[in-house]
C-alpha cells in the first residue's frame, strides 16, 4: 500500500542549522496494516508523515502509494488517497465553518469542486448518522461553528472527516497529544474502532509508548532520522514498555559506536 | 439624497467584492483601488469610442477581474505576501489605466474621459429625469440584490465551501484536496471583477472617468463591510452580505449629509471618507453601540453566558473579524508608509467583540 524507499530529507542544508530529519528511511506497509511510530523529539516522526502527505518534499528517495509514485505530487493532489489527523485539534478543521460545512468539505475530498450544492438534505442525514457514532451529541449541533467545540470533540470530528471517504492511507500525527487523558482515551478508542471497521491502512505517530503498543499490528522505532527497528506482529504482541526502552538504549549505544567508527 | 442612495447601491458591488476577499478569503487585497479605475477607464473609453454601454460595462468587469488575476498569480505563483502583491498590482494598474485612457479613437493622451452626451446604461433614466429618484433606486437595488443572491449561491456550492475553507484554514483545505492556489485566484478574480463592474457603472452614473477615481475606494469598501457586519452580524451569510449592501448605502448617505454643511466642500471628500471610516471602526468596537444593536436585532439572541470559544486568536476568520478588518483598514489608510510583508495579528474573536451569541 505504502512504500518508502531511501527517503532522505535535510532541513536548512549548508547552514549552521542543518538538520538531517530523515536519513535513508525504508518502510513498507501492506494493505490493512496499522503501524504505530514512536521515537524521541527530533526523531523525524512528524517529518516522515509530512513527507508521505506531501506537505514537505523529499531530497532523495521515493514515495509510492497504492502502486503509484507520488513523490513529486502536490499535497492537495495526494489528498484523494491520504487522510490526515493533526496533532493540533484546530489544524484539521475550519473553525468558522459549521460542523456540517466541515463535513461537506471532507466528503468532497479528492473530487472536483463543482458548482453543485455543497449541502443537501440527503447529505445532512448522512452526516447526522455518522456524527451519532462519535457519541458526542454533535449530531444535534450540526449548524454550530467548529470553533465552539472542545479539543476532544474536534479531534473526534477530524477523525470522522479523515476516515469517511475511505482513504487508502490514514495518517495520525500525535492526534491525542493535545488532549487530556480522558479525551485521549476516547479519541484512541474511536481511532481503533474506525480503523478496524473500515479496514484502513494507518500510520500513527505517538509519544505514548503504551498507546503505541496497544494499537496497531506493527511498531516502528525511530531515532535521529533513522528507523531503528520494526517490531513484527509477533514481537509487538509480547512487547512491553520496558522492552521498548531497552531496545532504544541498546540501539542508541550501537549507533554512537557506529558513529565513532565512521 | 436619493442620488446618494443610488451611488451607495452601486458602491455596494465594490463592497461585496471586498467582503469576498477580506472576510471570506482572509486576503488583504488592496488591488481594489487599481481595479476600480480599470473598470471606470475601460467602460468609459469604450463608450467614448462608440461601443454599446452594456458591452462596455462587461468589459469593465473583465478589466477588474484581470487585475485580480494578476494579484492572485503574484501571490500564489511568485509567493509574494498578499498585501504586497496587491499593492504592487495597485501601483502597476495606475500606468495600465492611464494607457487604457489613451485608447480614445482620437488618439489624445487624456487623464479624464468625459461621457457627456454619450449613451450609457443610465440614458433612459437621465432622459426621463429619473436619476436619483425612487425608480432609479429600485432598479439599481434589484440589480444589487441579484448579485447578492449570486454570491450566496456561489458560497453554498462545493467550490464556494472550498473557498471558505481556504480562507478559514488553508492547511486543512490543502489536506482535504483543495487547490488553495486555484480557489484564491478565482475568488480574487470574482472580487475584483465586481469592483471593476462597480467602476464601470459608477463612471456611467457620474458621467466621466478620471485616473484618480479609485483612490481610497478600498477604504469605502472596508467601511461598508465593517458598518454592515456590525449592524447585521455575520451569523448567516445572507445577513452578512445584505448587511454589506446596507453598509455601503449608509456610508454614502452619511457622506452626502456631511457635505450639506456649508463649511465642508468637495475638496474635503477624502477627509470625510477617512473620518467616517474611523467613526465606523470606533463605533463597532464600542460596547454601548453593540448592546444597542443586539437589543434591536430580532434575529439575535442576547448573550447570557460567555461562549466557550476555543478559536485561537491568530486564526483568520472568514466572518466577523472586526479586529482583522480594523487593522487592514488602518494599514490601508497608511498603505504608502506601510512596509512590505506586514503580518497580520488579528486580535480576539470578534463574535465576542460584536456581542454575538450562537443561537441554540
Amino acid at each position: 500500500m505504502l512504500t518508502l524507499t531511501h527517503v532522505s530529507k535535510t532541513f536548512y542544508p549548508g547552514t549552521p542549522n542543518e538538520r538531517q530529519a530523515l536519513r535513508s528511511v525504508d518502510l513498507d506497509l501492506a494493505d490493512g496494516d496499522f503501524v504505530t511510530i514512536i521515537g524521541s523529539n527530533g526523531a523525524g516522526k512528524s517529518t516522515l508523515l509530512n513527507v508521505i502527505a506531501g506537505s514537505i518534499g523529499v531530497d532523495e528517495g521515493s514515495v509510492v502509494i497504492g502502486g503509484r509514485n507520488v513523490t513529486r505530487q502536490k499535497e492537495y493532489r495526494r489528498a484523494s488517497r491520504i487522510s490526515r489527523v493533526f496533532q493540533d485539534p484546530s489544524a484539521g478543521t475550519a473553525p468558522h465553518l459549521s460542523i456540517e460545512q466541515n463535513l461537506a468539505v471532507a466528503l468532497n475530498r479528492g473530487k472536483s469542486h463543482t458548482l453543485a450544492r455543497g449541502l443537501t438534505h440527503a447529505r445532512r442525514e448522512e452526516f447526522r448518522t455518522q456524527l451519532a457514532t462519535l457519541e458526542q451529541g454533535l449530531e444535534d449541533r450540526m449548524r454550530h461553528r467548529v470553533g465552539l467545540l472542545s479539543g476532544g470533540q474536534r479531534q473526534a470530528l477530524s477523525l470522522l472527516m479523515a476516515a469517511f471517504t475511505q482513504p487508502k492511507l490514514l495518517l495520525l500525527d500525535e492526534h491525542t497529544a493535545a488532549l487530556d487523558p480522558e479525551r485521549a482515551e476516547l479519541v484512541l478508542r474511536l481511532t481503533a474502532q474506525r480503523v478496524s471497521e473500515q479496514h484502513l491502512t494507518a500510520l500513527m505517530v505517538t509519544h505514548n509508548m503504551d498507546h503505541a503498543l496497544r494499537l496497531g499490528n506493527r511498531l516502528v522505532m525511530m531515532h535521529e532520522g533513522r528507523i531503528l527497528h520494526i517490531l513484527t506482529p509477533e514481537e509487538k504482541k509480547s512487547a512491553k514498555v520496558s522492552d521498548l526502552l531497552e531496545w532504544f538504549s541498546r540501539e542508541k549505544g550501537a549507533l554512537s559506536d557506529r558513529t565513532l567508527l565512521e | 439624497m436619493l442620488g446618494a442612495v443610488d451611488q451607495g447601491l452601486i458602491t455596494a458591488l465594490l463592497a461585496l467584492g471586498v467582503f469576498l476577499t477580506f472576510r471570506i478569503l482572509n486576503f488583504a487585497d488592496l488591488t481594489v483601488d487599481g481595479s476600480f479605475t480599470a473598470g471606470t477607464a475601460t467602460a468609459a473609453i469604450l463608450i467614448f469610442n462608440g461601443m454599446s454601454p452594456v458591452w462596455a460595462t462587461g468589459a469593465g468587469l473583465l478589466a477588474g477581474a484581470a487585475a485580480g488575476l494578476l494579484t492572485g498569480l503574484l501571490h500564489t505563483k511568485a509567493h509574494i505576501d498578499p498585501l504586497l502583491s496587491s499593492i504592487l498590482v495597485m501601483l502597476a494598474m495606475y500606468s495600465i489605466n492611464t494607457h487604457i485612457m489613451w485608447l480614445g479613437k482620437d488618439g489624445q493622451q487624456r487623464t479624464n474621459v468625459p461621457l457627456l452626451n454619450k449613451p450609457t446604461i443610465f440614458t433612459w433614466l437621465v432622459e426621463h429625469r429619473l436619476r436619483g429618484s425612487w425608480t432609479s433606486v429600485t432598479l439599481i437595488a434589484i440589480g444589487v440584490i441579484v448579485v447578492v443572491i449570486l454570491i450566496n449561491w456561489f458560497l453554498s456550492t462545493k467550490f464556494g465551501l472550498a473557498v471558505m475553507a481556504t480562507g478559514d484554514n488553508p492547511g486543512m483545505a490543502s489536506a482535504m484536496g483543495i487547490s488553495t492556489d486555484f480557489t484564491k485566484i478565482v475568488t480574487l478574480m470574482i472580487s475584483n471583477g465586481l469592483v471593476g463592474l462597480c467602476g464601470a457603472i459608477m463612471a456611467q452614473y457620474s458621467g466621466s472617468s478620471a485616473i484618480g477615481d479609485g483612490t481610497g475606494m478600498i477604504l469605502i469598501g472596508l467601511a461598508s463591510v465593517i458598518l454592515g457586519n456590525a449592524i447585521f452580524g455575520t451569523r448567516f451569510l445572507w445577513l452578512a452580505t445584505g448587511g454589506v449592501v446596507v453598509g455601503a448605502v449608509l456610508y454614502r448617505v452619511a457622506v452626502f449629509l456631511a457635505l450639506r454643511w456649508d463649511f465642508i466642500n468637495n475638496a474635503d471628500m477624502k477627509l470625510m471618507s477617512a473620518l467616517l471610516v474611523v467613526i465606523a471602526l470606533v463605533l463597532s468596537q464600542w460596547k454601548g453601540a453593540q448592546a444597542l444593536v443586539t437589543r434591536l436585532s430580532p434575529w439575535r439572541t442576547k448573550a447570557t453566558t460567555p461562549e466557550p470559544m476555543s478559536v485561537e486568536p491568530n486564526q483568520f476568520s472568514p466572518f466577523a473579524q472586526v479586529d482583522t478588518a480594523t487593522q487592514m483598514a488602518v494599514v490601508a489608510s497608511e498603505q504608502e508608509a506601510s512596509p512590505p510583508g506586514v503580518t497580520w495579528s488579528p486580535g480576539t474573536d470578534s463574535d465576542k467583540v460584536l456581542g454575538h451569541s450562537e443561537e441554540t
